[in-house]
């Protein structure tokens, strides 16, 4: 399985905010790091057919990215959503799998095992405004899994998540990667080192480092600072 | 008694007859755990599947509203002086003005990324949603038409010129603006064709004749032909996410 990003550019009157990046990712998980502004949640959008590239192809196993088999194997948590006022934890997972195609019966034995996995089988029967913000965050993971993806992108999936239920994630995206990719951005560079196999580091809209986690000697925290004052 | 005497009615004849051996019990085991594990063995559902869906999860007030307003026509149609026509066209567009919202719910309520990145993505959820509540409202729009004084044709003109053109608005105004201010303008849009109407009706009556049936034709044409045109940008709106 592979996701390959030829050329990939998004340009907005006089602004690139993604500039010509091109990848080649295999199950695995990849960090993705970078500045406010530098372009990562536009890249992830355009990963996830939901923003059009101004040019280059993005295509998951030669299935291009506007199709609705790709859509079919995605898995999509934006930084911020939303969700209908009336929705509980379970209409909204609910909803969400009959929009990703699965048949009834499948749909709720699949939302009640990820409520369980975000341990929020007690709030199922909440409404969504009742939750804390580590709760939906929680909820949003669990959306993003509901159709067993084979992309998973994530943006910011930690923020709001307390200490233990980050270390609960990690082991989730880590049991997630043998057969998955995950693209995950953050802000966090603890979490991203602790799990992430490749490291992609993005400035200006380009990609300015990619490698392995194991090829970095130091500490990624440093690197990544580094790599900001290089240029 | 009876309890007991089945119980052990069960008991004698487990051990007189022996079930029969499983055969192929690992393997069927294995097929399940393959089945639940590989996603594109999962049962799907169809575009049909995915109407009924969508019928479902609009929302309770929508209908509850739709029916508050065509109660209150039939109702407001006993103390006018004219037959029920003043009063439809009056209502009929608060009728147009909540399917333009219901439709558009998911971008007033910050739902539009996680749809669209849905295999039946916001653009099947918003056709979805405008077929279903544009159905029942040409229902009820018939239903007044049929039950009205004077040619059913004409009727049925005169009723869809306010709806179509307060469409057409409320697609302008979902178009260029968002949340509580977009639905702002759409009741004021409503109310502005609503006050048009009733004073066509009450103030110049005359272009309700028969031998006006032309004009309303082409006027309704005019109006339909915009508001397909509004309705296709809103489409492609939902296609992608407007990138800020």
């Amino acid at each position: 399985m592979e996701l390959k990003v030829d050329r990939l550019t998004k340009q907005y009157k006089n602004k690139i905010a993604v500039d010509r990046v091109s990848l080649k990712l295999t199950p695995g998980i990849y960090g993705l790091l970078g500045a406010n502004g530098a372009g990562k949640t536009t890249l992830m959008r355009m990963l996830c057919g939901i923003l059009t590239p101004t040019g280059g192809s993005i295509t998951l196993d030669e299935t291009d990215v506007s199709t609705e088999e790709y859509r079919d194997r995605l898995g999509y948590l934006p930084q911020d959503f939303g969700y209908y006022p009336n929705f509980t934890g379970w209409d909204f997972l609910m909803y969400l799998a009959a929009l990703k195609g699965l048949e009834k019966e499948q749909a709720k034995r699949r939302c009640r095992e990820l409520l369980e996995l975000v341990s929020l089988t007690s709030m199922e029967k909440k409404k969504i405004k009742t939750y804390s913000g580590g709760m939906k965050q929680r909820l949003g993971i669990a959306q993003a899994l509901l159709n067993r993806p084979k992309l998973l992108v994530l943006d910011e999936p930690t923020a709001g998540l307390d200490p233990k239920e980050r270390i609960r994630f990690r082991k989730l995206m880590e049991q997630m990667a043998t057969d998955c990719i995950v693209l995950l951005s953050t802000h966090i560079v603890s979490d991203v080192e602790q799990i992430a196999d490749t490291i992609l580091i993005m400035k200006d809209g380009q990609l300015i480092y990619e490698k392995p986690r194991e090829a970095i000697q130091e500490a990624l925290e440093q690197l990544y600072m580094r790599k900001f004052e290089e240029d | 008694m009876k309890q007991e005497n089945k119980k052990r009615l069960v008991r004698e004849l487990k051990r007189i007859y022996e079930g029969p051996k499983p055969v192929g019990k690992q393997a069927f085991l294995a097929e399940m755990r393959e089945r639940e594990e590989n996603p594109l063995n999962w049962p799907k559902i169809g575009r049909g599947h995915m109407l009924a869906v969508q019928l479902r999860y609009i929302s309770k007030g929508v209908w509850a509203l739709s029916l508050v307003i065509f109660f209150t026509i039939l109702w407001s149609s006993r103390y006018v002086e004219e037959d029920l026509r003043w009063a439809v066209c009056a209502g009929i567009p608060f009728l147009g003005m909540v399917m333009i919202l219901e439709s558009f719910r998911s971008m007033a309520c910050g739902m539009e990324e996680l749809e669209l990145s849905c295999r039946f993505s916001l653009k099947n959820v918003v056709l979805a949603r405008m077929g279903i509540l544009g159905c029942g409202n040409l229902l009820l729009l018939l239903t007044f038409a049929v039950f009205m004084e004077g040619r059913w044709a004409c009727n049925v003109l005169y009723f869809l010129f306010p709806y179509l053109l307060t469409c057409f608005g409320c697609l302008l105004a979902t178009r260029r603006l968002r949340g509580r201010e977009g639905l702002y303008v759409c009741a004021g849009i409503a109310a502005a064709v609503s006050c048009l109407e009733s004073w066509i009706n009450n103030s110049c009556k005359w272009m309700l004749e028969a031998e006006y049936g032309g004009f309303w034709f082409l006027a309704v044409g005019v109006i339909l032909a915009l508001t397909v045109r509004e309705g296709f940008h809103m489409i492609e709106k939902t296609e992608e996410l407007i990138w800020n």
